[in-house]
């Protein structure tokens, strides 16, 4: 029976009061620990993949949990200066106020004041839990996304280190095309009959020029 | 003095949204198909074909959650665990007794959050009386404030909660990886795959 009185505590626990909080962080932590589970799982992928990305998907929802923690606990907390100016009185019916006016106190009046002191803690709890909705909702749509692009990359390459490539591509030596010297070019004036090249060059050879 | 901001922080409508378990976690959900690929769409460091990708992968993914919590944990989880509790865990307490079913019980709930006059109204217009149990109907009827059942609320909630972790944190990642790909290609942000050529037709004979 102990496990029925536990689960009632709680069960009891969270119908007065269910922060917009647990849920999403109860999500998240078990969400961190299967998702990169099952992606080191998938056979499929390549050993380097599968690592890269279950330590991203890790990584989120690590950064994911304090952050929706924070993120509602900060606006909930801003509950108390919005609340600070609701007394008794706002929630205390004319009618009640009259009497009180007049230094009548009966049952009526007070139950009236009771039922208004209810609903004073009433508000500020709901004005409190309907803020930590708004802080987990700008941490779903805006804090930990911007902080996952932000802080991701850099975690993720420290942790696992790119690869040094060593197979550098080996330097080729500039090719130089080998051409022959340009013959020596002499100026025999305006004597067109005359060959250009010098004597030493001239007539056939066996074997190329020498 | 309550201030125009306090009343709309305490509107009924955004105060059950806080309240519940299903109402928020799907709100989560799809702020997050919001923000990531936004996010992702909006960061310079990546390659323009890489972020459509990503961006539409992790749409992907959110909305494959989102059907499955839809799908998975209202039907299931939150029946389920007013069931279970009705009929076994909590059997002899009498506040699960009142209620017939968990339709019941939230149909409660909502006349509950009204006033007694409009409450008393609404009962004898829609003739709902026979809905609920007889003490259920006295109770709505002449109570300004009426009970609120936190032990009801709470065991559906933690159906809710379980239903919500099973299903985002198991279910989803396991049947999205066997949509995502094949809508990835549909849209035509992934190559299709190439044929197996492992199966050679022996052609010498």
């Amino acid at each position: 029976m102990a496990l029925a009185d536990k689960l009632r505590k709680i069960c009891l626990s969270l119908g007065k009061n269910n922060k917009p909080t647990y849920a999403v962080i109860a999500i998240a932590s078990v969400k961190g620990i299967c998702r990169p589970m099952f992606t080191m799982m998938d056979k499929t992928e390549k050993p380097e993949t599968k690592k890269y990305t279950a330590l991203r998907e890790g990584l989120t929802e690590i950064i994911a949990i304090p952050v929706y923690w924070a993120s509602g606990e900060l606006a909930g907390s801003c509950s108390k200066f919005l609340t600070r100016n609701i007394k008794k009185e706002d929630f205390i019916p004319q009618k009640i106020k009259a009497l009180m006016k007049d230094g009548i106190k009966n049952e009526h009046v007070e139950n009236a004041i009771k039922d208004a002191a209810e609903s004073v803690v009433e508000t500020k709890n709901k004005v409190t839990n309907n803020l930590r909705l708004a802080g987990v909702c700008t941490a779903a749509l805006l804090i930990i996304p911007a902080v996952c692009s932000a802080a991701i990359k850099p975690v993720v390459h420290k942790i696992i280190k790119p690869q040094q490539t060593n197979d550098k591509k080996p330097v080729m030596p500039e090719k130089r095309l080998q051409i022959a010297a340009r013959p020596k070019m002499i100026n025999f004036g305006a004597n067109i009959y005359k060959s250009n090249y010098n004597k030493s060059q001239t007539g056939f050879r066996i074997g190329g020029l020498l | 003095m309550i201030s125009p901001l306090v009343k709309a922080l305490t509107n009924p409508t955004l105060t059950t949204l806080s309240q519940n378990t299903n109402a928020s976690v799907a709100t989560e959900t799809v702020l997050k198909s919001i923000g990531r690929p936004g996010f992702i769409l909006i960061d310079n460091d990546i390659d323009p074909d890489t972020k459509k990708y990503a961006a539409a992968k992790e749409f992907l993914y959110q909305a494959t959650c989102l059907v499955v919590y839809a799908l998975l944990v209202v039907p299931l989880f939150k029946r389920g665990a007013f069931k279970l509790a009705k009929n076994k865990i909590f059997k002899n307490d009498p506040d699960f007794q009142k209620f017939r079913s968990l339709k019941n019980y939230e149909s409660y709930r909502k006349y509950a959050a009204k006033r007694l006059k409009d409450r008393k109204l609404l009962l004898q217009q829609h003739k709902l009386q026979d809905k609920f149990t007889p003490e259920i109907e006295q109770e709505l009827i002449t109570e300004e404030k009426p009970k609120k059942y936190d032990l009801v609320k709470g065991t559906i909630e933690l159906g809710s909660l379980t239903g919500s972790v099973l299903g985002l944190a198991i279910l989803a990642p396991q049947l999205s990886h066997a949509v995502i790909h094949p809508a990835l290609r549909f849209i035509g942000l992934e190559k299709p795959k190439k044929p197996d050529n492992s199966q050679h037709v022996n052609t010498k004979g």
